[in-house]
C-alpha cells in the first residue's frame, strides 16, 4: 500500500470538479440574500433589544431590595414648608391680615384645637411687633410625612447644640403638643412629630442636647407617679425624625422617703436614686448614663453618697432644662 | 454626528457590494468546486457558497484586513460545510429508510463529480483528513494557511494530511 501522490491527487481531484460550473443565477441570489438580511437586521435588532430590556426589568424586579425589608419611619415634609421661628427671626413685623397675634412672650394656642400648648422655648424672643409661634404652628398639623429616603442630617452648628435646637442649626425649633403628640417645627426641614404613650398637664418639656451630639433631645413629662414625675425622651433620627428612646431613667421628684433626679453633665445624664435614712438625710445612688442610637445605657458602677437635704442641694430634682 | 455616521456607512455598504461582485467573479467557481470536495452532497455547494458570500458581505465592515477577504470566505464556506455536514448526520439518522426503488441522482455536471471514483474515496475519509488534503491539494493552501482555516495546529494539518494521502492511495490503487 503506497500513499497518493501529491501532484497526481492534485490532478484528480481537479478532474474530478471539473465540470462543476458556477450557476449564472449565483450572484442574483447572493445580492438577494444580501438585501434580505439587511431587511432583517433591524426587525432583529428590535427585537433583540426588546428582549434585552425585558430580561433586565425582570432580573430588577427579581433582586430589587423590597422596601419592607428596611426601617420604616415618617419622613419629614418638604423642605419648602416654613417654620414660625423662621418667620419672626427674618420677619420681625407681620404683615398686616396674616393671622399671628401681636403680644409679648409665647402665645397660647388657638381655641379650635384641642388641648394645644407651647412650649416655653428659652431662645425665642418675645416682643411688640412679633408673630408669636403657636399662632402660626396651628397651621402646621401634625406632619407625618412619608418621604422614607431623607437625606442625612447636615453637621450641627454647635456641640452641644443650643437650648431649644433639635436640628442642629443654631435655632430653636417651637413645640406644641396635641394630645399625646408633641410636634417640633424644624426650622430646617419643617414639622415633624412623636407620640407618647402619655403627656402629663400641665405640659412639662424640654429641649436639651443630652448626649452632646450637637441636635436637642425632646424630653417630655409622660406621667407622675405620686410626687415623682416620669419623663420619656425622643431623639432626632439621621432622617430627620423623632423617635422615642426605650428605657428612659428620668424621673424626678420626693415621694414619700424616695427621691429620684437627673441631671445632664458633658453629655451624660447623672441619675440620682436616694432613700431616707434619718430626718432629711438620704443614702443617695448616683448612676450615669450614656443615650446612644438604641437607648440609654449605664456607665460604670453608682456610686453611693450621703446627703443631708437641710444642707445641700436636693439631688431629687428634673435637670436637663425641665423648669 | 449622526450623518456623518451614516455616510461611513454607506461607504462601508459600497465597498462590501463592489468587493462582493469582485471576489464573486474571481473566485465563486472555485470556492464552489472546493465545497463540492467537502461536502457530501454535492448539490448543496453552491448554497454553501453562497451563504458565505453573504455572510462576508455582511461581516464587511468588521474585517480587520480586507486583503484576506478570500482566506475568510473560504474558512466561511469550510465552517458552513462543516455545519452542513453536521445537520444531515443528524437528519440522516433520524430519516426513514429509503425506497428500494428510490429515484436515482439526475444527470448533470454534478452527477458526474458523484461518479469520480477520487470523490467517492475522499468521502470515505475522517472529515478532517478531507479537509486537510482538499485545502492542501485542491485549493493549494500552504500548511498553515490549512492550518489557520481548519483551527488546528500546522503539524495536525501534516498528519491529517499524511493520514489522508495513504488512505486515499489505498482506496484509489486499483485505478493507478
Amino acid at each position: 500500500m503506497t500513499a497518493l501522490e501529491p501532484d497526481e491527487l492534485r490532478r484528480l481531484l481537479t478532474e474530478a470538479v471539473e465540470p462543476v460550473q458556477a450557476s449564472p443565477a449565483g450572484y442574483h441570489r447572493i445580492r438577494a440574500g444580501v438585501i434580505r438580511r439587511r431587511r432583517l437586521r433591524m426587525p432583529m435588532m428590535t427585537v433583540g433589544g426588546l428582549a434585552l430590556a425585558g430580561l433586565i426589568g425582570l432580573v430588577y424586579l427579581v433582586i430589587e431590595p423590597r422596601t419592607s425589608a428596611t426601617l420604616v419611619e415618617p419622613a419629614r415634609p418638604p423642605l419648602t414648608q416654613t417654620t414660625p421661628d423662621v418667620t419672626v427671626s427674618r420677619r420681625p413685623v407681620t404683615p398686616p391680615g396674616h393671622g399671628g397675634t401681636v403680644g409679648t412672650g409665647a402665645g397660647r394656642p388657638s381655641a379650635s384645637v384641642s388641648r394645644l400648648e407651647t412650649a416655653a422655648v428659652p431662645t425665642s424672643p418675645g416682643g411688640p411687633g412679633e408673630e408669636t409661634p403657636s399662632a402660626a404652628s396651628t397651621s402646621h398639623p401634625s406632619g407625618t410625612p412619608s418621604n422614607v429616603h431623607s437625606p442625612a442630617l447636615p453637621p450641627p452648628v454647635s456641640v452641644p447644640a443650643m437650648a431649644g435646637d433639635v436640628d442642629g442649626d443654631g435655632k430653636s425649633d417651637p413645640t406644641t403638643v396635641s394630645d399625646t403628640t408633641v410636634v417640633v417645627a424644624l426650622s430646617l426641614f419643617g414639622s415633624t412629630s412623636v407620640t407618647f404613650p402619655a403627656v402629663a398637664s400641665p405640659l412639662s418639656l424640654s429641649v436639651f442636647d443630652i448626649d452632646a451630639d450637637g441636635y436637642g433631645e425632646l424630653i417630655v413629662q409622660t406621667d407622675s407617679n405620686g410626687s415623682t414625675r416620669n419623663f420619656g425622651v425622643a431623639k432626632l433620627t439621621q432622617t430627620g425624625q423623632l423617635r422615642i428612646v426605650s428605657n428612659s431613667p428620668l424621673h424626678a421628684g420626693l415621694n414619700g422617703a424616695h427621691g429620684d433626679g437627673f441631671r445632664c453633665e458633658a453629655g451624660k445624664v447623672v441619675v440620682a436614686a436616694g432613700d431616707r435614712t434619718t430626718d432629711k438625710i438620704y443614702q443617695v445612688t448616683s448612676t450615669t448614663w450614656e443615650l446612644i442610637s438604641t437607648g440609654f445605657t449605664a456607665l460604670g458602677s453608682p456610686t453611693s453618697s450621703t446627703v443631708d437635704l437641710a444642707s445641700a442641694q436636693s439631688p431629687f430634682t428634673a435637670g436637663c432644662g425641665i423648669a | 454626528m449622526p450623518a456623518r455616521s451614516d455616510a461611513a456607512r454607506s461607504q462601508v455598504a459600497r465597498d462590501a457590494d463592489a468587493a462582493l461582485t469582485a471576489l464573486y467573479a474571481e473566485h465563486y467557481r472555485s470556492l464552489v468546486r472546493l465545497a463540492a470536495l467537502l461536502l457530501d452532497d454535492v448539490g448543496l455547494c453552491e448554497e454553501v457558497v453562497q451563504d458565505a458570500y453573504i455572510r462576508v458581505h455582511t461581516a464587511w465592515g468588521r474585517l480587520e484586513d480586507r486583503d484576506k477577504a478570500l482566506a475568510y470566505l473560504r474558512q466561511t464556506v469550510v465552517n458552513l460545510a462543516r455545519s452542513t455536514l453536521r445537520r444531515r448526520l443528524v437528519a440522516l439518522k433520524h430519516a426513514p429508510k429509503p425506497m428500494p426503488d428510490a429515484a436515482s441522482a439526475e444527470e448533470g455536471a454534478y452527477t458526474l463529480v458523484e461518479r469520480a471514483a477520487v470523490v467517492q474515496a475522499l468521502r470515505e475519509l475522517p472529515r478532517r483528513q478531507r479537509e486537510a488534503v482538499v485545502l492542501r491539494y485542491y485549493a493549494d493552501l500552504s500548511e498553515a494557511a490549512a492550518a489557520a482555516v481548519m483551527k488546528c495546529s500546522v503539524g495536525s494539518v501534516k498528519a491529517y494530511t499524511s493520514r489522508g494521502l495513504t488512505a486515499l492511495g489505498s482506496k484509489l490503487e486499483g485505478l493507478r
